[in-house]
């Protein structure tokens, strides 16, 4: 019983000493059906090897895109890293592409090549097994013709140009152009059926025309643009009302207040007041509720 | 102030983009017209052809080829090679390998088997490049058994005494019995 024991013990010893010193842990070689391949083929194969030890996969020493032999190339070659606790994951992407004609179907084989590896100064590789796969011919054996000589497939016709992407293109082109130009209609107060857009517009344009001995149709005028706004009459004390409904026109605040002021005083005392001034002011103060009408302020 | 201005620089760039758009449509319908009019067999005024689309330049070389004028399709496919597109560049490629199979074909049956072997090598060498491009193109496959039939490629005997240099540069040929010593 003794003797088991020690011959279990220095076996398992043994597992526990050589396990850790192969440097690769894992190693898949993922390769598609071994037949059923024509000429000009693509063939993938996928090889996933983790390593231990911190060892590395020699990229240098991986087969090269290009001719492998006569019938073979490779096309590509892709290689991803990740690091796995106490080494690396390497998943390898080669694509092959086989132009072999066989007359009748035939066996090939994708040739064997090792994987370098290397930690520090120590080198050792991993091999690849021979890929074997059959590949079939696309035509009879006989020649066949046709009236214009040996049988061949026709020329690719070139195909008419797709104009779909520039199509959308227009029409995205159009829709940009016809919303810019309506935002500018609408704050030009050009669109119809907006009147409230163009209140200030047709008062700037009546006071334009007003000289300054007429202050009483200057007021009357923004008096009257003021009431159209609001929907009702609007007074001075109703000002802070209008400003909740309005907040756009809090700016103008100080000119307003001067409005009613200039207004109460022109309609119902006998103080003179500089009638240029007022109608100067008021034109600057039309202009302003412009702005704010158009969204400019 | 700043809306406005955003909704004029809207406006310009829209409507930069909306000649642009209609001069690129008026483009491809030119061309699209000149590729129908080839494909009849009939000749499109050489100001139509430089400036367009690889594809006009492909109609034209297909009805040089038509009309048996095998130099000048050659040229005007050598022109498109490297085409923007892959697939246009691969069928450009196929329809170059059909022109040298099909001469070599020709000068096959006029018994100059020393012309054909040439076309036929690069007849194989375009359907391989179009394939490499495209490896589902069908009808490349089947030109390029055409060819590889025609000419067949068998792998190099070597001997003992080859230096490893030369067994390196060529490990295989084209030509079954081809007279060892030549290049």
């Amino acid at each position: 019983m003794k003797a088991v024991m020690v011959i279990w013990l220095s076996l398992y010893l043994l597992a526990c000493n050589t396990a850790p010193n192969t440097p690769v842990s894992d190693f898949e070689f993922l390769t598609p059906r071994p037949f059923g391949y024509i000429n000009g083929d693509e063939i993938r194969h996928k090889i996933i090897i983790e390593t231990r030890n911190g060892v590395q996969l020699q990229r240098g020493g991986l087969p090269k895109r290009g001719v492998v032999n006569r019938w073979l190339n490779l096309n590509n070659v892709a290689v991803s890293e990740t690091k796995i606790s106490g080494g690396f994951r390497y998943e390898i992407n080669l694509t092959y592409q086989a132009f072999y004609a066989p007359l009748e179907v035939k066996m090939l084989t994708i040739p064997s090549f090792d994987l370098p590896l290397a930690q520090g100064g120590n080198n050792a590789s991993q091999t690849v097994p021979a890929w074997h796969f059959t590949l079939s011919p696309l035509r009879e054996l006989s020649i066949r013709k046709d009236e214009s000589g040996q049988y061949m497939r026709p020329d690719a016709a070139p195909q008419l140009l797709g104009d779909d992407g520039v199509v959308y293109g227009l029409w995205a082109a159009m829709a940009v152009t016809l919303s810019s130009a309506g935002g500018l209609a609408y704050l030009y107060g050009y669109l119809p059926g907006l009147p409230k857009r163009r209140v200030f517009k047709k008062a700037s344009k009546k006071l334009a025309g007003l000289s300054a001995a007429q202050t009483t149709e200057a007021l009357t005028v923004f008096h009257q643009a003021l009431n159209t706004v609001n929907g009702a009459p609007l007074f001075k004390h109703q000002l802070a009302d209008f400003y909740r409904h309005y907040p756009s026109y809090q700016i103008a605040d100080p000119q307003l207040v001067w409005f009613f002021n200039t207004s109460n005083q022109h309609f119902f005392s006998d103080a003179a007041q500089t009638q240029s001034a007022t109608l100067a002011t008021l034109r600057k103060l039309c202009a302003t509720c412009l702005d704010i009408e158009r969204g400019w302020q | 102030m700043s809306k406005p201005i955003a909704l004029w620089g809207l406006l310009l760039l829209g409507s930069v983009a909306i000649l642009a758009q209609t001069w690129t449509l008026y483009g491809i319908s030119q061309s699209n017209r000149s590729i129908a009019a080839l494909a009849e067999g009939k000749e499109v005024r050489l100001g139509n052809i430089v400036n367009a689309a690889p594809e006009v330049r492909l109609a034209r070389a297909m009805m040089f080829k038509k009309q048996q004028r095998y130099d000048e399709a050659l040229a005007t496919l050598n022109l498109i090679l490297d085409a923007p597109d892959s697939a246009l560049q691969a069928k450009i490629r196929y329809n170059l390998g059909n022109i040298y199979l099909h001469l070599a074909v020709v000068k096959t049956e006029a018994m100059a088997v020393n012309e054909a072997m040439p076309l036929v090598a690069l007849a194989k060498q375009a359907y391989r490049q179009a394939l490499a491009l495209d490896s589902q193109f069908w009808d490349a496959k089947y030109n390029l058994e055409v060819a590889m039939r025609l000419l067949p490629e068998m792998d190099k005997i070597t001997s003992e005494n080859e230096s490893p240099v030369n067994q390196k540069s060529q490990l295989w040929t084209t030509v079954p019995g081809f007279p060892r010593g030549l290049p």
